[in-house]
């Protein structure tokens, strides 16, 4: 049997130069999802719980009083939270349009201030001495990292081995968001596996699909070399 | 490069399914998206309820005094029902607002909320408890599968000690999940991209991707992979007949070759792997590492080099080398002395190859390695002992070399025939021959590479034309190849066929002829020129070129034409012979096998 040579050698090593790279990319970037532990990427080494023990049973009492004066309310938590340096219990209350704390012996609105979520930070951090180096309150303009609809948060930075960052929600204080550098590395991946550079979440974009299918081509011409030098090397005199 | 270019194969071979499998699912992601794939395309969240005076007046620290570490107690409502839930150390309690009493869901209840969360075209037909499902893999408890009949068969899982909806699920869930299986090779339904086998995979498909772009990068550092709207000429010269083709400088020469329909052996296509596509070219031609690889020196320094290695901006003139030829690797099933110098070798084709295609009249080269060779073969016959009695077992040692021998039979069986004389060796000759003490020598099973089949010692055309063969000693092989493959034409012409022999026991195949010449098929005549007492010779006698002559004069010599094959001297005067009777040379037609 003879094969017409090239045809498929030529197209494979045109198409390599079309997709080859991208498959590089979609090599290296998926050995590093794959490789790095996801719980890990999503930080769950970085946080504990920060919440104290409600002591004081008898706080649900004063639920009934706190609807009175929040009527809009379709969800209420008793909560033991860390605030102007000591834990107290709140009313944590959830509407239609967010969530607050409340203080149940006033039952006014509680404001936390920069020190508080410091404060908190510092207590939901799980990795050993918390090092804080800047905090900060996003309004309008949120980070690659953080998807808006977070907005407004207030942001803690440490310094620390992948410069861990926590994102707490402005009225109640609570855990929101973890990132670090091994994460902020996963997204990139992310972004470089799924091609959208620039909001790195939409998978159905043309170019994508574009490339998918030049991948099948390549697969198929690599293929047909594949078995044509295998079967060639096997009858190859000695 | 050789390095990587074996990695780069084998990595592909191990890989193949799953690349192929990774790009499957890549696409259906692509093409889907994140929506299709959840299993909510019916989906709605639960409303928001509101709170009353009176299940928070309800709530008393008494339900809960039990446990410890309380650090959440969560009053709400679930259509229209107050529910509380403590979180403490251990987990979460889910109590019934109105009692304090735990959590009941009970059909009905899983029905509203399920009802609650949908938000499709389809009315809800039936509602199965269950313990655990394939499709919610981490869930294990009580619960309710909660079936509606949409377009997409959408099910409702709703947990009882929570009373939650945990998810929808559907069909395009389904082959999600599977795509999901494919994607992150986990088919325990996980989706932990994590494990191991991904990992090894990973890894591996990493290697490949970058071996496949090291040899990219290099190929076009090279100028291999330039790309050129320029023209360039090659000039290729296939046996007698001269080609100029004027195609893109970019192209390789064989490239260019076979667009242009000149057959030229590639078992690669093109990746300098196989050393088939070998032409022969200025021997200043640079040389490429593939060319190296695959080709001796002395190919090297003769200008021999791989078509698929040069473009033609670099090659303008080439020759190119006998077409149809190939390498096999034979087999041989059968090695007899039918003379006493000369064996029948019987060879099968092997790896299932099947037959080689040739025309009869046409030769193989054996490919005879470079090693020890014996000058006595082990296995003389007690027949044939007298004549090997003077020469002396020896051993002697010697270089690669390439022999051509004629099929002795026409195409079309499972064997290749050949006949080896025995070459002795000669008075200040280093050794005797080798290709014929290498093949006599060559016991069945073993194998050996032949090249081929070459040559243009075949049948002329023309249905009134008569044969007339004329032949001596070992030259019988491509005569008989001939006379066998006239008579499986349809309408087999006359032939006459001379085959001289020294004695009796040196004709090749008598016994064959004769029942032919019975037969009125071919006209058979067989000359001994030293006929001994012994051979009892009866029939012509002389130089088989004499007998010949002597007949041909008697015919209308213009309606035959010639072939002849056989010893040097006996080749040389039988084409004088016929150049003396005024043969046409276009009518003769011969095999000089030179040895």
């Amino acid at each position: 049997m003879q094969y017409q040579s090239s045809v498929f050698r030529t197209w494979h090593r045109w198409l390599g130069i079309i997709v080859g790279v991208q498959m590089v990319i979609w090599a290296i970037s998926g050995a590093y999802m794959v490789i790095v532990q996801l719980p890990f990427i999503h930080g769950e080494h970085l946080t504990e719980e920060a919440d104290g023990e409600i002591l004081d049973s008898s706080m649900v009492n004063r639920l009934p009083a706190v609807l009175d004066s929040y009527p809009q309310a379709t969800q209420i938590h008793l909560v033991n939270r860390l605030v102007k340096g000591e834990f107290q219990d709140f009313a944590q209350l959830h509407s239609d349009t967010g969530k607050f704390l409340v203080d149940l012996n006033t039952l006014a609105l509680v404001e936390l201030t920069a020190d508080d979520i410091r404060d908190l930070a510092a207590a939901y951090y799980a990795k050993g001495e918390p090092n804080i180096s800047a905090v900060e309150y996003l309004e309008d303009v949120a980070p690659s990292e953080l998807n808006e609809r977070f907005l407004p948060i207030w942001r803690v930075d440490f310094k620390d081995f992948g410069n861990t960052s926590l994102y707490l929600h402005p009225q109640t204080g609570e855990m929101t968001v973890r990132r670090h550098d091994f994460w902020r590395g996963f997204d990139i991946m992310w972004m470089f596996h799924i091609m959208d550079y620039k909001d790195r979440v939409d998978i159905t974009t043309w170019w994508l699909r574009a490339f998918i299918f030049a991948t099948f081509a390549f697969l198929f011409t690599g293929t047909v070399l594949l078995l044509q030098t295998i079967w060639a090397s096997r009858r190859k005199p000695v | 490069m050789k390095f990587l270019q074996w990695l780069h194969r084998w990595t592909g071979l191990i890989l193949l399914i799953q690349l192929l499998l990774w790009t499957v699912s890549g696409l259906y992601f692509a093409l889907v998206d994140h929506h299709g794939m959840s299993g909510r395309q019916h989906y709605q969240p639960l409303q928001s309820e509101p709170l009353s005076q009176t299940q928070l007046t309800n709530i008393s620290a008494s339900w809960w005094d039990d446990l410890s570490g309380v650090t959440k107690v969560h009053s709400y409502t679930t259509q229209g029902l107050p529910r509380v839930e403590v979180h403490h150390q251990d987990g979460i309690r889910y109590l019934d607002g109105r009692d304090g009493s735990e959590w009941q869901t009970d059909q009905d209840f899983a029905q509203q909320i399920a009802q609650a969360s949908y938000s499709g075209p389809g009315s809800m037909v039936r509602a199965t408890p269950i313990e655990r499902t394939r499709e919610l893999h981490d869930w294990r408890g009580q619960g309710f599968r909660i079936d509606f009949d949409d377009d997409l068969n959408t099910r409702v899982y709703v947990d009882r000690a929570s009373g939650t909806v945990i998810d929808h699920r559907n069909t395009p869930w389904v082959v999600a999940d599977w795509m999901f299986r494919l994607h992150f090779i986990d088919y325990t339904g996980g989706r932990n991209f994590n494990n191991l086998v991904a990992i090894a995979f990973a890894v591996m498909t990493l290697w490949f991707a970058l071996s496949g772009f090291i040899l990219l990068v290099k190929l076009l550092n090279s100028g291999e992979m330039r790309f050129t709207l320029r023209k360039a000429s090659l000039t290729a010269s296939v046996g007698e007949q001269q080609f100029k083709f004027n195609d893109k400088a970019h192209k390789t020469v064989l490239q260019v070759l076979q667009h242009n329909d000149i057959a030229v052996a590639s078992g690669c296509g093109g990746g300098g792997t196989c050393g088939f596509c070998t032409v022969k070219t200025a021997p200043d031609t640079p040389i490429t590492v593939s060319d190296r690889a695959q080709l001796s020196q002395a190919q090297l320094d003769e200008g021999y080099r791989l078509a698929c290695q040069h473009s033609i901006e670099t090659l303008h003139k080439v020759e190119v080398p006998a077409v149809e030829a190939r390498k096999y690797a034979l087999q041989l099933i059968n090695s007899r002395f039918i003379t006493p110098m000369l064996k029948e070798l019987r060879f099968a084709v092997i790896e299932g190859e099947g037959e080689v295609e040739y025309a009869a009249g046409q030769y193989l080269q054996f490919l005879i390695p470079a090693g020890a060779g014996r000058s006595r073969p082990a296995d003389v016959p007690e027949e044939f002992a007298e004549e090997w009695h003077a020469i002396e077992a020896s051993e002697f040692k010697h270089d690669s070399v390439r022999r051509s021998y004629s099929m002795a039979t026409a195409a079309g069986g499972n064997e290749l025939v050949f006949t080896v004389r025995y070459q002795p060796q000669t008075p200040g000759a280093p050794a005797p021959g080798v290709g014929s003490s290498y093949l006599c020598n060559l016991k069945p099973g073993e194998t050996i590479v032949a090249e081929g089949p070459f040559g243009d010692f075949q049948r002329l055309e023309g249905d009134e034309r008569k044969l007339c063969f004329i032949g001596g000693g070992a030259g019988m092989a491509p005569l008989r190849a001939l006379i066998q493959e006239e008579l499986q034409s349809q309408q087999p012409r006359p032939m006459r066929f001379f085959y001289g022999a020294r004695n009796r026991g040196e004709l090749l195949y008598t016994d064959e002829f004769v029942a032919l010449n019975n037969l009125n098929k071919v006209s058979f005549t067989a000359v001994l020129s030293e006929p001994r007492k012994t051979c009892q010779w009866g029939d012509a006698e002389g130089f088989v070129h004499e007998v010949a002559r002597a007949w041909l004069e008697q015919q209308d010599i213009s309606e035959y034409d010639f072939y002849i094959c056989g010893p040097p001297r006996m080749l040389a005067a039988t084409l004088a012979m016929l150049k003396e009777l005024n043969v046409d040379s276009a009518r003769v037609r011969y095999d000089d096998f030179g040895n």
